[in-house]
């Protein structure tokens, strides 16, 4: 009997592991799967980059990259005009101007500013500026000269030229800026309006003094008397005096 | 006048004191070598601070520059008990320079302030220039001013007191002079005073 139930047990269990799961407890929930590789790499132009230089297409050497992402900070720094320069690699003439269009848009909220969009394979500039920038600059003259300014800076490559394209365009921006001030017309400053008269104040502070030197060593201001010495005279062997003597014990 | 020694009066361009016999030629067997006695100010029994001493020397600049021909100076000096501060005083005025050495006219134009610190004695002495000037109740009465800061052991503040009544009657005793000049009055005679020592 134990011997038929031990092996009507075993069939039941070979048959069993034979059977699909039929266990209907809802599934754990399942780990999100390890993104791809090719999610991981994010677009570099997602963020504008802190230095004002995206250098995609490693055009700049690490001492120029340095110098130019200087010149961008501090123009931003004392005249708020906001430039970034970007580098890619590989892009059509189209293509950069949309690009620069776009990064335009999403990286710069001042006022005066722009992008240039630096493509090594068409080895050309293209500039997206800001509407004021644009109003700006064709105040201060026409925008053409700009962009031949720029053009021809272009034929002396990327490491020379953009800087020099960057200028260009920082100067003529400045210049509409000074100009736009100068109407302001703001008050001096006060050390402009008061250094001059403290400074002719000192000098004749100086002056009279050295005067009143001069008068009071003259003795001006002092009221003399002239004593006059009697004819000599002596007593008890003395030849200049010292009888007349009061004393007072203290 | 008097004897610095007996405080009798005596006359002028006499030699020796016809009461004591006193003269000066007595006391430089009796006192001895000159002690050295600087232009202004002499601070032998260190009564005054170098502050005092420089602010002193200062207002005796400006009397002098005020007083053409006047020489003043202050000597504080410990002289021995054996010895009268008094004749000391005339000793020393007759025996040292109070005036530059190029001054050869004006010797006589000099007052000196004396102090005594071994008999705790102030002495107000003047030249023969200023004997008619400055009397000796004239004298007392500037030395008077500072006696009270003198008491208190403030010899700077009474010396400056002293300084001040004194240019005071300078000026006084120079205006009177000016104004007799111009205007001639009949001389009147002048009280003298009898007692001069004041004892505290």
């Amino acid at each position: 009997m134990k011997i038929l139930l031990f092996l009507i047990a075993l069939a039941l269990t070979l048959q069993a592991q034979d059977l699909p799961n039929l266990d209907f407890r809802p599934a754990a929930p399942r780990k999100p799967l390890a993104p791809l590789e090719s999610d991981t790499v994010k677009d570099p132009l997602a963020v504008k980059p802190e230095s004002r230089l995206a250098d995609l297409a490693n055009v700049f050497e690490p001492a120029s990259r340095v110098r130019l992402t200087k010149i961008l900070k501090r123009e931003y720094s004392r005249h708020r005009i906001s430039i970034y320069v970007v580098t890619v690699s590989t892009m059509d003439a189209p293509s950069t101007v949309k690009l620069g269009e776009q990064l335009r848009k999403d990286w710069i909220t001042d006022d005066l500013g722009g992008v240039l969009v630096y493509s090594r394979s068409t080895d050309k500039v293209s500039v997206a500026l800001t509407d004021a920038a644009i109003k700006k600059i064709k105040e201060s003259g026409p925008i053409q000269e700009l962009a031949n300014q720029i053009d021809k800076f272009n034929f002396e490559g990327p490491t020379r030229g953009l800087p020099k394209s960057i200028t260009a365009i920082l100067n003529q921006l400045r210049v509409s800026q000074d100009v736009g001030t100068a109407v302001d017309d703001k008050p001096l400053p006060l050390f402009l309006i008061y250094g001059p008269i403290l400074i002719v104040l000192l000098i004749l502070g100086i002056g009279m003094y050295k005067v009143c030197i001069i008068l009071v060593a003259n003795r001006v201001f002092t009221r003399t008397h002239v004593l006059h010495t009697p004819p000599v005279q002596t007593s008890l062997g003395s030849k200049t005096g010292g009888i007349n003597t009061v004393e007072m014990k203290f | 006048m008097r004897c610095p020694s007996c405080l009798n009066p005596i006359e002028e361009s006499v030699d020796a004191c016809p009461h004591c016999h006193f003269s000066i030629l007595g006391l430089d067997k009796r006192f001895g070598t000159v002690p050295r006695i600087n232009r202004y100010i002499t601070d032998l029994s260190s009564l005054f601070t170098e502050r005092q001493e420089r602010h002193l020397k200062q207002q005796i600049v400006r009397m002098e520059r005020s007083f053409i021909g006047l020489h003043l100076a202050i000597v504080t000096m410990d002289v021995h008990r054996r010895f009268k501060p008094r004749e000391y005083l005339f000793w020393l005025t007759n025996r040292c320079r109070f005036c530059p050495i190029d001054s050869r006219e004006e010797r006589s134009l000099f007052i000196v302030l004396f102090f005594d610190t071994a008999s705790r004695t102030a002495l107000l002495t003047t030249g023969y220039g200023l004997h008619a000037t400055c009397s000796e109740e004239n004298l007392q009465s500037a030395l008077a001013t500072g006696l009270p800061e003198f008491k208190k052991n403030r010899i700077y503040h009474g010396s400056v007191a002293v300084f001040k009544a004194v240019a005071g009657l300078l000026k006084s005793q120079l205006r009177l002079q000016k104004s007799s000049a111009t205007n001639p009055q009949p001389v009147r005679a002048m009280a003298t005073s009898t007692e001069i020592e004041e004892t505290t």
